[in-house]
């Protein structure tokens, strides 16, 4: 049968679908490299310019997607395909904004009146009291931050849900990403837990040139230099801060894809467990010669 | 396009061996989950050095006093957190064949060039080179710019790491007695030739995975791979008053019936 056709993807684990994300990106670097600098440079303008942004980030997962399902698009094809829902990009961005927001300001209210109690009690019990309390509080801070990053896991990958699914509704792509992600809400996190871990080592090293402004600080600070030299000095601190800020910009252009290209596998992987996506007979792949078959 | 590298060994007795290399996700969180045992390993000495310290410092000073004892034990701890930290990595890869427990949790192996599992010296030489790995994040660029993602500290012992090959566990799946009694049926009038392996592994995957499936979508599936089965055996109606899941069953049972012959 389809012995030429790829085989479809597997379920993934959680390192895997990382390193597929990062083989996705590497294939197609320079496209995808391409369409983040622009979507960068749409980031300058408000409003508009931020739908822009996001359409093109859904537009990235998109042509991610479709690579993994061996229907690769054309970017002028798969931009047909979003550009009708860019405000639905920025519109639902800002909706699942809200609800994670609401979320976490309902979790917090919640969490502080578990606490209060037993912070009345801790005052009234003195030193083991207090002790007690701030051991609860500790937990409560645990437990609202992992209620944070559940919330994140569950709701990452509506915009691959508006960029993939044009058929439906764009904000039924939140209940998607929540549908989706049920029972996975842990590899979810476990996977944006290797993504950031990845992606420390580009910003850290960004960041090197103020390590060589903080001996200028110390002499602004604690030697009061003569005002000839404060001059220079600032200066030097601030085209410093400025490179170090434009070396941040251009780490944008390759973290984004890099991110969108896990989220496209990531997407692929829900819907193979979920949705059963990876199996199938591949009857249109043997197409004629069914009968010779035997 | 292929998603991951692999790389293939000729072993002296010219058997080809072909490794799947672990991936620099699976080789990210393997570390994390490493340096977190460390870590928790490393807290619970740290508060028993402090009363170990104690106590010998407190000693010294019964014993007539040492001058210096507060630096030799500094010393000492140094030493052992050391060790702890290669002795770590060195002891588990070596015993455990390649893997430490971020390795065995995330399924990769470290393996030798050659294919041979990996040794002490190995092990030692991978150990020992981790710091150097981390200057400016050396080894992370190393990984994914190589095509056999190697990191200093494999290119010098010569290593690879790979994915732990699982064997292929064949759970036993859930076959209704309706199925059952139906394959021999569906024996006699199709002929199970025209079902190939792959598409019996397709079978064998949704009657695994369905459980986990969305009830929609589990419906939708179901139907087609229905539909598709009928055309590929070329049965012209269904047997009737069964469920497509029971006929997918069916079909598989059969299958295996029908090789074991």
């Amino acid at each position: 049968m389809a012995a030429n056709s790829p085989s479809p993807l597997r379920p993934l684990n959680i390192g895997n679908v990382v390193s597929a994300g990062l083989s996705l990106y590497r294939t197609n670097f320079s496209t995808y490299t391409g369409l983040s600098a622009k979507a960068l440079l749409w980031y300058l303008i408000p409003i508009y310019g931020w739908a822009k942004t996001a359409m093109i980030a859904g537009q990235i997962g998109r042509l991610g997607f479709q690579e993994l399902t061996h229907k690769p698009e054309s970017v002028p094809g798969a931009l047909q395909q979003v550009n009708p829902r860019m405000w639905s990009f920025l519109g639902v961005a800002i909706l699942v904004s809200i609800i994670q927001v609401a979320i976490s300001f309902a979790a917090s209210i919640g969490g502080s009146l578990i606490l209060l109690p037993f912070m009345i009690a801790g005052a009234l019990l003195g030193n083991i009291g207090v002790l007690l309390a701030s051991l609860l509080n500790y937990v409560v801070q645990i437990v609202l931050l992992g209620i944070q990053l559940w919330v994140q896991a569950r709701f990452l990958v509506y915009d691959l849900a508006i960029a993939v699914e044009t058929d439906k509704d764009a904000v039924s792509s939140i209940g998607r990403s929540w549908n989706l992600t049920q029972g996975s809400a842990f590899r979810v996190q476990g996977v944006l837990l290797i993504t950031y871990l990845m992606m420390i080592p580009i910003f850290i090293l960004c960041t090197i040139p103020l390590l060589f402004t903080f001996p200028l600080f110390e002499r602004l600070a604690i030697d009061a230099p003569p005002t000839a030299e404060v001059g220079p000095i600032v200066a030097v601190i601030g085209l410093t801060i400025l490179i170090v800020f434009i070396l941040l910009l251009v780490a944008g252009i390759f973290t984004m894809p890099f991110f969108q290209a896990i989220k496209a596998v990531l997407y692929y992987d829900l819907r193979s467990r979920r949705e059963g996506l990876d199996i199938d007979l591949r009857l249109v792949d043997r197409g004629p010669t069914d009968e010779s078959i035997q | 396009m292929s998603l991951f590298n692999k790389v293939t060994i000729q072993t002296p007795e010219s058997v080809e061996l072909e490794f799947t290399l672990a991936g620099i996700g699976s080789r990210t969180l393997a570390l994390f989950l490493d340096y977190l045992a460390l870590s928790l390993i490393t807290a619970l000495l740290s508060a028993l050095s402090v009363l170990i310290q104690g106590a010998l410092v407190g000693l010294a000073i019964f014993l007539g006093g040492t001058d210096n004892i507060e630096l030799w034990l500094r010393a000492i701890a140094f030493l052992v957190f050391s060790a702890l930290y290669i002795g770590y990595f060195v002891g588990f890869e070596t015993a455990w064949q390649g893997q430490t427990p971020g390795k065995r949790v995330t399924k990769i192996r470290v393996i030798r060039d050659n294919g041979k599992p990996e040794g002490a010296l190995q092990a030692t030489l991978r150990a020992l080179m981790r710091p150097v790995d981390y200057i400016l994040f050396l080894g992370f660029f190393c990984i994914i710019l190589s095509k056999q993602e190697k990191r200093i500290g494999d290119w010098l012992a010569g290593t690879l790491v790979v994915q732990n090959e699982r064997p292929a566990v064949s759970e036993a799946l859930q076959i209704s007695n309706k199925a059952k009694s139906l394959a021999p049926k569906l024996l006699q009038t199709v002929d199970f030739g025209r079902l190939l392996p792959d598409d019996f592994a397709v079978i064998r995957d949704y009657l695994q995975r369905r459980l986990l499936l969305t009830k929609q979508a589990e419906a939708k599936l179901s139907a087609k791979l229905t539909r598709d089965l009928q055309q590929i055996l070329a049965l012209e109606t269904l047997p009737s008053g069964i469920t497509t899941d029971t006929f997918i069953e069916a079909v598989y049972w059969a299958y295996q019936q029908d090789s074991g012959r």
